[in-house]
């Protein structure tokens, strides 16, 4: 059976340069194209579905009215995921201040479920959440970065140098780094039976 | 195959695995078969704690802030017309009006106010001290000679000047007090400019103030 004809998509280029010139629909088509994208690494890095969408929201205001330093050597797609991986970090330390600071007030910012509509499901994948993420905070924040943008977009080596702007060979050792780091890291008891 | 080639093709996608070669290998060594036990088991684990895609509210209610804020900002801002600004991130130029930057920066001017009253009060102190090392009084006993004292004591008897809106780190290096414009401070092979200023003061044999 022949596939629908798909659509012709307007290149990145084009709704960059509509988008620099305040074309509304040109920075929507942008944001539906990558926002999942972001999403996805804000979580990864925060671990906390809320953060990651306030810090998918910052980045993209910094992306569209920074529009004017992007260069287009590397494509609009990475250069947003670089402004979201710097504004997660920068949000994660601005977290760990709040949270030393609401020690003394008895709150808690620790990750909350969010999203589920199955209670069980979203018990047991916080659960396992919570292990995947202590393995995580051994990492320090490049190394993690690095690994979320190989593990959770499938990014090439070539891709993560780019977004990054770091050589190829760095981020290979991240990667073995981050797998030596998590695997040592990871317990393994509670994650008998996993399927 | 030997166990670090291994090692290398388990980190690769599994498309570019050279399958036949890393189950032979595999077979034969245990250590790398439970690596790769391993590594299958946290790959089920990433699987398993993928997000959700946020319901089409969250995107929508995203979408109309991040419209608000970009119809209430200015034109889009070109390299040339760039403000310096230390602790951007990519593109963080353009958001000078934030509220979170802003409550930074606010936090910032704190620690510079602390810091800047703690200086105060070492600069009396270390007048006094020199002072009357002038009128030969003994040295402390670990230090019997004056190059010592001159090597490990901050020279403060210079000014620091310090312009309207400049972000400075002043901090001692062994001998001399450093004034560093951390606006001039680049952020280095794309890494983030706070790690700069975090090891400036890692550093420091003694931090003295931050200012803006």
């Amino acid at each position: 059976m022949l596939d629908a004809p798909s659509s012709v998509q307007t290149p990145d280029e084009i709704l960059v340069r509509r988008a620099r010139e305040r074309d509304a629909v040109a920075r929507e088509e942008l944001f539906q194209r990558y926002r999942e994208d972001a999403y996805r690494v804000a979580y990864r890095l925060l671990g906390h579905e809320q953060d990651a969408l306030d810090v998918v929201q910052e980045a993209l205001i910094k992306a569209f009215l920074g529009l004017g330093d992007f260069d287009g050597r590397s494509g609009f797609r990475y250069w947003l995921l670089r402004i979201v991986g710097n504004t997660a970090l920068d949000w994660g330390r601005r977290r760990i201040r709040r949270t030393i600071l609401n020690i003394g007030n008895g709150r808690s910012d620790l990750p909350e479920p969010a999203f589920h509509d199955d209670p069980a499901r979203g018990l047991h994948q916080q659960d396992l959440r919570r292990v995947l993420d202590k393995a995580l905070d051994h990492l320090s924040p490049k190394i993690r970065t690095t690994f979320v943008l190989f593990a959770e977009l499938g990014l090439s080596y070539k891709e993560i140098a780019e977004t990054q702007d770091i050589p190829i060979g760095t981020v290979m050792s991240r990667i073995n780094a981050a797998r030596e780091k998590l695997q040592q890291n990871l317990d393994w008891e509670k994650l008998k039976g996993l399927e | 195959m030997r166990c670090d080639e291994a090692m290398r093709e388990l980190n690769l996608p599994s498309d570019d695995r050279d399958d036949r070669a890393l189950a032979h290998h595999l077979a034969e060594c245990e250590a790398c078969a439970r690596w790769a036990e391993h590594a299958a088991g946290f790959s089920r684990l990433w699987d398993a704690t993928r997000p959700l895609d946020p319901p089409t509210e969250s995107w929508d209610r995203l979408w109309s802030s991040v419209t608000a804020r970009l119809d209430h900002s200015g034109p889009v801002t070109t390299p040339d017309s760039r403000p310096e600004n230390p602790f951007a991130s990519v593109g963080d130029a353009a958001l000078q009006h934030s509220s979170p930057i802003t409550r930074s920066w606010r936090g910032l001017a704190a620690i510079g106010l602390v810091g800047l009253a703690q200086a105060a009060a070492l600069v009396p102190a270390v007048n006094l001290y020199w002072n009357t090392s002038d009128k030969n009084v003994q040295p402390p006993r670990f230090s019997t000679s004056p190059d010592v004292v001159q090597r490990t004591a901050p020279s403060l008897d210079s000014e620091i000047d310090v312009e309207w809106g400049q972000v400075l780190l002043i901090r001692s290096d062994g001998p001399k007090v450093e004034k560093i414009d951390l606006a001039l401070l680049e952020a280095s092979n794309g890494e983030d400019p706070w790690y700069d200023l975090f090891n400036s003061v890692e550093s420091a044999s003694t931090f003295l103030a931050m200012t803006e």
